[in-house]
């Protein structure tokens, strides 16, 4: 037999065990219970016997008409005078050391048992007048065959009833762990390609349906988590195609036949700043899959919130004041955070309104502390996002203007989906509105 | 300038062999940890470039041996995986610097320079007050800028910019590396801000005279260097 533990095993062993200590005990307090009832009984029917004849029960003269009564009521008696036995009226004899026993349990509901040819007697002593002692007895041949026969009757009902229990729990236990089968072949069947397998929790035991509800989180966690990386990988795989047949095409082009060297020089350099954009969409996407595997190196820092967006604010104003926007910031707070991610997340999303902001607008920064919260919204006037795009553009690769496809100075679709990513590193959200010329994003932080 | 490259990928090797000797470098190429070592000690170089991954002996037990044997020659390590803890290693071994593959050439460049400086205690050229490149004149107590003896009206960052590009004279500054040296954005924003910066401090600095300092390296960045007319195109 192996080591390894069975539930089963052990289930039935604790069942079977149980009823058998149960049964054991049990039998045993019967037993102390029936004896203790006889000893009483004894007692009470000899004190009586032996007791009622004196007219003073204080005197207890032993006289003739006495032990004549006795002998006539056969009512085994012996008489000890100091500490000799000086009368009986039957054959049976004390035994050796029972009188110091007696003489020192005397009136009291203790008795001295012994044998004697094949049968079985009880005795107790009485205290008479004149340093004399009064042994009476009886024989509990009846009370021995009773306590026999109760304990074969007890030992057969425990071994009918451990056989049933033994059959009982065997059979319970089988049944109550069969679920665990069925539950090992359903996650049997689980596999990358078939993730979409799920336990019938409803269809199980209570104890089992917790378990097979946290294995269902569990794949449901595990296909969201192959779905999206199956994604990324075709995302990644699309993203860089552009780029690169971009680069084909020209060098090949520029290859077929003799170019001057400034033709050279000019493939050259389209080919550097290709290059250039998909080693920044790697960088990227290679932050996003370490944020969101936690991965990043963070080093929080106490941050005045008012002085942080001034200066990404003062960057980007830069590129600002080519579309003459102005910037405009409401209100103060601390947070604790790392300070080039949060200006990550502050210049994506400014960038971004700054990107969409039409001329001559301005784009407002609130930031809104409360105690458990912060809160800080960007906003800029001009084309609203349409409401179909808004649940995806947090999305890697997602581009709300599709047509727009591949420009110069806009990155590959991530700036949103760092946010993204950065936030919830710090069990943050982002969310945007975007209606009537105006789209406001607005990032939710936590004061841990 | 002597270097010692020792990397084991042959075309990359050859490139940054190219680059360097066109920099003005004498460069010798190792290609696995054995041999590298074994010229590292036994020739003086001024800096070894040292990728991580090599065969026979991995780039940490190359810079690990030549640490423990004295040589404080300065090493710029190379790899291709991003790691803090890598990076962490690579400077408790004695790492000066450490860039990570695909890198600027521009980058390296730099770091090259920055390592070498560290190495042979910086040659004063300007004094602590001013620097002089060409006709434009700085002054760092003051922080304001003059050429031709006319001064030019700068915002603190556009003097902050310029600074860099005059400390930094002769250098190719990426575009990253000037985000985060005068703003201190230390991430690629998906934006222009540097060109149209540098497009602004241009029509202060450079429009309204002759000789143009501020100069567009195509895919790679900017320089700031007073170059003859004739050589210029």
């Amino acid at each position: 037999m192996s080591n390894k533990k069975s539930i089963k095993k052990q289930l039935i062993v604790l069942f079977i065990s149980s009823v058998i200590i149960t049964h054991l005990l049990l039998a045993v307090g019967f037993q102390l219970a029936v004896q203790y009832h006889f000893l009483k009984q004894d007692y009470q029917h000899i004190k009586d016997e032996v007791l009622n004849v004196f007219p003073d029960n204080e005197q207890r003269i032993i006289t003739q008409s006495i032990l004549n009564y006795y002998a006539l009521n056969k009512i085994n008696i012996w008489v000890i005078k100091g500490t000799q036995p000086d009368y009986q009226n039957s054959a049976v004899t004390l035994p050796a050391g029972s009188l110091p026993f007696l003489l020192a349990h005397k009136d009291i509901k203790q008795p001295f048992n012994w044998e004697a040819d094949g049968d079985t007697y009880r005795a107790f002593a009485f205290s008479m007048a004149g340093n004399v002692v009064l042994v009476a007895g009886l024989k509990i041949n009846d009370h021995l065959i009773f306590a026999r026969g109760m304990n074969w009757m007890i030992l057969g009902f425990l071994s009918l009833t451990a056989v049933c229990a033994i059959g009982y729990g065997i059979f319970s236990v089988k049944r109550s762990l069969r679920p665990l089968k069925d539950f090992a072949a359903y996650l049997a069947t689980v596999s990358p390609e078939h993730l979409s397998v799920r336990i019938p929790a409803k269809k199980l035991p209570t104890e089992l349906e917790e378990l097979a509800d946290v294995q269902n989180k569990m794949l449901d966690r595990l296909e969201n988590g192959f779905q999206r990386l199956g994604e990324f990988s075709s995302d990644i795989a699309h993203e860089l195609r552009t780029p690169l047949s971009n680069m084909m095409t020209q060098t090949q082009v520029t290859l077929a036949r003799k170019r001057s060297l400034t033709e050279y020089e000019e493939v050259l350099i389209a080919n550097v700043e290709e290059l250039e954009r998909i080693n920044k969409t790697i960088n990227d996407t290679l932050y996003l899959a370490k944020s969101e595997n936690a991965l990043l190196h963070r080093e929080d820092q106490q941050l005045d919130l008012a002085v942080e967006i001034t200066e990404v604010i003062e960057y980007l104003s830069i590129i600002g004041d080519e579309k003459q926007l102005h910037f405009e910031l409401n209100g103060t707070g601390q947070l604790y955070f790392d300070q080039t991610m949060f200006r990550r997340v502050m210049s994506n999303l400014l960038s971004n309104a700054v990107r969409h902001a039409q001329p001559d607008s301005t784009i407002h920064v609130r930031i809104n502390c409360s105690s458990a919260l912060t809160h800080i919204s960007v906003s800029n006037s001009g084309d609203t996002i349409p409401q179909a795009s808004l649940p995806f553009i947090f999305d890697r690769f997602y581009r709300a203007d599709k047509a727009r496809g591949y420009q110069q100075s806009v990155g590959a679709g991530l700036g949103l989906a760092i946010v993204r990513s950065i936030l919830e590193a710090y069990q943050g959200k982002v969310s945007v509105v975007s209606g009537q010329s105006v789209t406001t994003f607005t990032i939710e932080i936590p004061h841990s | 300038m002597k270097l010692l490259i020792i990397e084991d990928e042959v075309r990359a090797c050859e490139y940054l062999k190219k680059g360097l000797t066109e920099s003005g470098y004498t460069v010798d190429v190792s290609y696995d940890g054995v041999d590298g070592l074994y010229q590292a000690s036994s020739q003086p170089y001024d800096l070894i470039i040292l990728d991580v991954m090599l065969p026979k002996l991995n780039g940490w037990q190359v810079l690990k041996t030549l640490r423990s044997s004295d040589i404080a020659i300065p090493v710029i390590m190379l790899t291709a995986k991003d790691q803090i803890a890598n990076r962490v290693q690579g400077f408790e071994l004695g790492a000066n610097d450490y860039l990570i593959k695909p890198y600027a050439f521009a980058e390296l460049l730099a770091r090259i320079q920055n390592a070498l400086r560290h190495n042979t205690s910086r040659s004063a050229t300007a004094d602590d007050k001013t620097l002089i490149v060409a006709d434009l004149e700085l002054n760092l107590l003051k922080r304001t800028a003059k050429r031709q003896g006319k001064t030019i009206a700068l915002t603190a960052k556009e003097y902050l910019l310029l600074e860099l590009f005059m400390r930094k004279a002769g250098q190719v500054l990426s575009r990253t590396a000037i985000a985060s040296l005068v703003w201190d954005m230390n991430f690629d924003s998906d934006t222009n801000v540097i060109d149209v910066a540098v497009k602004r401090l241009r029509s202060k600095v450079d429009k309204p005279y002759g000789q143009p300092l501020i100069h567009t390296v195509r895919g790679m960045g900017y320089k700031f260097e007073a170059v003859d007319l004739c050589n210029e195109q």
